[in-house]
């Protein structure tokens, strides 16, 4: 009999450890939301800075909304590997082994799902409608992002039965959000201004650099959240979770690192505002594959992230793609590229370390079909609400700025 | 009455502050302000694209100075604002009709000390 209670109480004391940590860890993945804010409104003009916060705060509260009644049943409901039908937060046994409550479950995947549409908002900053955008949050979190999670997360999902690596996300949330965003901008077309008359690329500056700067230590912070927080328990991952935090912070160090030295000696001076997404490119780089890599291998991921995001960033900007705060070059480009690195660089199963191919493609496989899926989605509803809502605000109150006319607001009045 | 406007590097503002104080001549009003004079502006690089024409960053000092302070005012402007080097600003004096102390209603020279 005593030996019974025993292990009810033992079982009740993992449960709530693990309470403990998810629940520490969905709080700090909740911050990253005021991380994108400040980022974004720091990397745009102060006429749009109001608006980018009130975008974030659509995300996270329509987002939000959407992915309780609709989306999380779609990720993690009884799967046939593509979709589930389920509608709100079920108490049956997800099969994912969890030792904490469904609803804590449910409160660090919102997290995840808020943070992937986060991404969008940055690229189609200071000329997106508000209800367009609000319109596409709801669909992103309600359809979009479950399904891309239910492949990648849910026990059924058909690139978790192939063996697919992807942590906390490198594919499901940041090559989700950023190949998304890359749609949007593409639709949407440069900000005015942007390009002159013969097409000549002209420097927007963001209007508050060292606010962008905080919101990049926020969303740095977040990432110890977002990444160890992927164990969904503390009990017997104790190893695991010193591994991915470590990993995590050497990644984004490698990238800031990388940029540094690239702008330095690419322009003679270090561009701060780069390496702010340097780091971030690190972090998302390292997202998919911290749980299995060395050490060494996520200084290198992390120091390769920090070189492409440099090079994307003005690729994109040659392509004629506006992105004013680079979330595609840090969360597509690198969260594509950190996905097919684990294949390379897993120590059981990369390329490199003597695993095979099989690890690689099934990276390559799932990753591209999940950029190619949010954009081509992407693309065919921003196209639709353009033909039918519109999704560009008119060019006088582009120049005015949206917070002025949309919202009635100024970020900074100037007298009293 | 005159009124001397001078545009002049941000980090001469303490000294010529202080000289302007000691000189008698307490009153300024200081606007910060971005132009260029005949350096036509410059070039920095945001996020790897180029930006031509940056205007340099100075600060607008205005007294409004009795015609017999004007003299001393501009010395101690000149004494101290410069670095004897393109960028230093520019001075420029205008006529003054009327000044008005808003607290005790008086007028003229009077109200501008």
């Amino acid at each position: 009999m005593e030996e019974v209670t025993t292990l009810v109480e033992q079982a009740e004391l993992v449960r709530s450890i693990d309470t403990v940590w998810v629940a520490l860890c969905g709080a700090i993945i909740f911050l990253m939301e005021g991380g994108f804010a400040l980022l974004e409104a720091g990397f745009v003009r102060s006429k749009n800075a109001m608006s980018i916060i009130a975008k974030v705060m659509i995300d996270i509260a329509f987002g939000g909304v959407a992915f309780y009644a609709v989306g999380f049943g779609i990720a993690y409901g009884n799967s046939n590997g593509f979709f589930a039908f389920d509608t709100g937060i079920s108490s049956a046994d997800l099969g994912l082994g969890l030792t904490v409550s469904n609803q804590l479950f449910w409160f660090i995947q919102l997290g995840f799902a808020i943070a992937a549409i986060s991404i969008v908002s940055g690229a189609v900053a200071e000329r997106m409608k508000v209800w367009s955008y609000t319109l596409y949050v709801v669909v992103f979190c309600s359809i979009m992002y479950p399904l891309v999670a239910n492949w990648v997360w849910n026990p059924n999902g058909w690139l978790v039965v192939r063996g697919f690596n992807d942590f906390a996300g490198s594919a499901a949330v940041h090559a989700m959000g950023g190949f998304a965003a890359l749609a949007a901008a593409i639709v949407l077309g440069p900000r005015i201004g942007k390009y002159d008359k013969n097409g000549v690329l002209i420097a927007i500056p963001g209007h508050n650099l060292p606010l962008a700067a905080v919101g990049g230590f926020i969303l740095w912070f977040g990432w110890f959240g977002f990444n160890p927080g992927s164990t969904l328990g503390a009990v017997g991952n104790w190893e695991l979770i010193g591994k991915v935090v470590t990993n995590t912070f050497l990644a984004s160090a490698a990238g800031g690192i990388a940029t540094m030295a690239y702008t330095y000696f690419k322009y003679g001076q270090i561009d701060v505002t780069m390496a702010i997404n340097g780091v971030l490119a690190g972090l998302v780089a390292i997202t998919a594959g911290c749980n299995v890599v060395d050490s060494g291998s996520a200084l290198i991921i992390g120091a390769i992230a920090g070189v492409v995001v440099d090079i994307a960033v003005v690729f994109f900007d040659t392509l004629k793609i506006d992105d004013p705060v680079g979330a595609i070059a840090v969360h597509g480009v690198n969260g594509f590229l950190g996905t097919v690195a684990v294949g390379f660089f897993a120590a059981e199963g990369g390329l490199l370390f003597g695993g095979g191919t099989d690890l690689l493609v099934t990276q390559v496989l799932g990753v591209v079909t999940i950029g190619t899926f949010s954009f081509v989605l992407t693309f065919v509803l921003m196209k639709l609400m353009k033909k039918t809502i519109g999704v560009r605000v008119k060019p006088e109150e582009e120049s005015a700025g949206l917070d002025a006319v949309t919202f009635g607001v100024e970020a900074y009045t100037t007298f009293e | 009455m005159k009124k001397i406007e001078a545009i002049i590097r941000p980090s001469k503002l303490k000294d010529v502050q202080r000289a302007l104080k000691a000189a008698e001549i307490p009153c300024i009003t200081v606007v910060p302000v971005k132009g260029t004079g005949l350096q036509k502006g410059y070039s920095e690089r945001y996020r790897g694209t180029e930006q031509a024409m940056i205007l340099k960053t100075r600060v607008m000092i205005i007294c409004i100075v009795s015609n017999e302070n004007k003299e001393k005012c501009i010395d101690v402007i000149l004494e101290n604002a410069s670095d004897n080097r393109l960028g230093d600003g520019k001075i420029f004096v205008y006529d003054v009709e009327e000044a008005i102390r808003i607290s005790s209603k008086v007028r003229g020279d009077e109200a501008i000390v």
